[in-house]
């Protein structure tokens, strides 16, 4: 089973702590192995010959134990008439488990909906374990967690950057101090430098500000970019017109952008 | 030994006779009442009495008649039912009665009820075939038209997923109501894009018509449709040519696991003792055999279980019998509670037969679920134009 192709929907991203670009639902779960947590039984037999129908192999989560799940192809069915303790299974500090869970809910109380909700809990099916629903059950589990986890990845993101923003406020504050520029132009040459140095602006800032030799450094580089420009027009040839120059020459500079 | 010392075994017969698709669905009564003579002509253990109504192609008469057999008529099987939604409101009935429906039409799969037998092609033993078929053929790009319900939906989805991984495409989908007929603005369309091949999903008398309509459309136009635009269907079958009628019924192709012009033993006998007990029709077709080969499996079922068997006796029973049935050996699969069958392709004559162009060598086990057959992940594609035409 192509296990790297799963891992772009199902765990990395979480693991990765990366934006991940819109992915493709899983539609065939061939290769995906069921994990049943609860007493073995009817309902567990049930549940495997429904995932082998699927092409998926199934085990029992005390064959494996707490540490055994593997994000890129486990499924986690839990039966919610018994009492489990998420916590060896789940990531520090969080309920939430680390692979698509499927609730299998007999009483429907709202402790055991709460409970299988708190570990991230998917989809569901009711018990008796009816073959016909499992497929379903399947789908929504996997690509909602894997949605989830996509979603979590961006929030994430978002986040780190804006604790980054300050950092660009204060960066682009000391260029236009010390160089003279435009807040425009401040923002514009650290956008340029982060795409040079292939880093976030967040992460660039930050490393000036911790630096202000590095600051002063930027400060030279864009005087002698500034100079040669001037060099190369008195020189006759065509007018080097950067960007952030050709803004200005449209209208006054404006104030400086919101972060 | 004599008739009183056999088991009368009560049994559903649900097909409607009238309705818009009843062409097809007479055929399979006929198919069914056919195997009912001739199981119980064979038969030294027990009679079949047939039971059952005329749902007229309504989802919910055969809900309604599938319980009244099961609570009032100590029904335990039944066969019938020919669109999915039709199958749909019965199985809760079955399943409630721990009763089997023995289901004997080509549907779209995704599905695997243990009170079900389906005895009919799913999408890897006729749509696919027929896509590679048609784009080694005609070409990549196709045009779907089909009834809206699930059965054009999931059948296009698949093509546009075979097309796509292929570098084909589908450059239009069209929907219409069961039962619609007016087809001008479709055809205008179909046209317009000049795709390589047109899929059509449509049933019962929308197919006619469009067959009709599409050829009529073509010829004004100077194309030569069968050539330039061909028709690709899984659900066209000999009943329905005589129905398109004599000016439309050639050159358009057709994926089944079954043609009257198959050349068996098997066959001939089939399509013979048809054409004497039904001689006004609808003729034999994939559709009358599905119905043939699960009546005539729940006899040998019965037969080997006992009349009083349950219903998961039954199954085992079922599922341990080779059938040779007129398109060859059929065996149903005990995990899937599918058959496998023998994928063929056709291309429709003037004479309302098929002449048939490929043949799988062997019987080809039903994968509902496409677990061997397609991608792990959706295949996405360009927005197709998408819509419900009338």
């Amino acid at each position: 089973m192509e296990f790297a192709a799963l891992l772009d929907t199902v765990g990395a991203s979480r693991a990765a702590g990366r934006v991940m670009t819109a992915a493709r639902a899983i539609q065939n779960f061939r290769g995906f192995r069921g994990v049943w947590r609860g007493p073995s039984g009817h309902h567990e037999q049930a549940l495997r010959a429904a995932l082998g129908r699927l092409g998926v192999a199934s085990t029992s989560f005390e064959a494996i134990g707490p540490g055994g799940l593997c994000a890129e192809r486990d499924v986690l069915f839990v039966d919610s008439d018994v009492l489990f303790d998420p916590a060896p299974a789940a990531e520090p500090g969080h309920l939430l488990l680390p692979v698509p869970v499927i609730g299998v809910v007999g009483v429907e109380a709202p402790s055991r909906l709460k409970a299988l909700s708190d570990i991230g809990a998917t989809a569901f099916l009711h018990k008796p374990i009816h073959p016909a629903t499992v497929y379903s059950a399947l789908f929504l589990a996997v690509n909602n967690h894997a949605r989830f986890a996509r979603l979590e990845a961006q929030i994430e993101e978002h986040n780190r950057r804006r604790a980054g923003r300050r950092y660009v406020i204060r960066a682009v504050a000391t260029l236009m101090q010390q160089s003279a520029m435009s807040d425009e132009q401040a923002y514009a040459h650290l956008r340029r430098e982060s795409m040079r140095r292939r880093v976030g602006i967040e992460e660039l800032a930050r490393s000036l500000c911790d630096d202000p030799s590095a600051l002063s450094m930027e400060r030279q580089a864009h005087d002698a970019s500034r100079n040669q420009a001037a060099s190369h027009r008195r020189a006759g040839g065509e007018p080097h017109r950067p960007l952030d120059e050709a803004r200005r020459a449209r209208g006054p500079a404006g104030r400086m952008r919101s972060c | 030994m004599k008739q009183s010392t056999r088991s009368v075994v009560p049994f559903g017969l649900v097909f409607s006779r009238t309705g818009p698709y009843a062409t097809v669905s007479r055929a399979m009564f006929n198919g069914a009442w056919l195997a009912v003579e001739q199981a119980n002509a064979q038969s030294r253990s027990l009679v079949l009495t047939p039971l059952g109504d005329d749902p007229q192609g309504k989802p919910e008469r055969y809900a309604e008649t599938c319980a009244d057999l099961l609570r009032h008529h100590g029904v335990r099987h039944a066969v019938g039912c020919y669109t999915s939604s039709s199958r749909k409101e019965c199985i809760p009935h079955f399943e409630h009665a721990d009763a089997l429906l023995w289901y004997p039409s080509h549907y779209e799969g995704f599905e695997t009820s243990p009170n079900v037998l389906y005895t009919g092609a799913v999408p890897n033993q006729h749509l696919l075939p027929l896509a590679d078929y048609m784009q080694r053929t005609f070409g990549s790009r196709a045009f779907c038209v089909g009834s809206n319900y699930i059965w054009a939906w999931e059948n296009n989805r698949i093509l546009r997923e075979r097309l796509g991984t292929t570098g084909g495409e589908v450059v239009a989908e069209r929907y219409v109501p069961v039962g619609e007929t007016g087809f001008d603005q479709v055809i205008e369309r179909i046209i317009a894009a000049r795709p390589s091949f047109v899929f059509n999903t449509l049933i019962g008398v929308s197919a006619y018509r469009f067959f009709a309509d599409f050829r009529a459309a073509c010829a004004a136009r100077g194309i030569d449709q069968k050539r330039e635009i061909p028709v690709a269907s899984c659900t066209l079958s000999e009943p329905e040519l005589e129905e398109i009628g004599p000016d439309a019924a050639d050159g358009h192709v057709t994926a089944s696991v079954y043609f009257s012009s198959i050349r068996s033993a098997e066959n001939e006998a089939f399509v013979d003792a048809y054409a004497r007990r039904f001689p006004d029709g609808p003729s034999a077709c994939a559709d009358a055999e599905a119905a043939y080969i699960a009546v005539m499996l729940l006899a040998r079922a019965l037969e080997a279980a006992g009349p009083e068997a349950s219903c998961e006796e039954v199954k085992r029973a079922a599922t341990a019998i080779t059938f040779e049935a007129p398109q060859g050996p059929v065996r149903i699969n005990p995990e899937t509670c599918h058959a496998a069958l023998t994928p063929r392709i056709g291309r429709s004559t003037a004479a309302m037969r098929f002449e048939i162009l490929k043949e799988a060598p062997a019987p080809v086990a039903a994968d509902p679920y496409l677990v061997w057959n397609s991608p792990r992940f959706w295949t996405p594609s360009a927005p197709p134009a998408l819509r419900v035409a009338s």
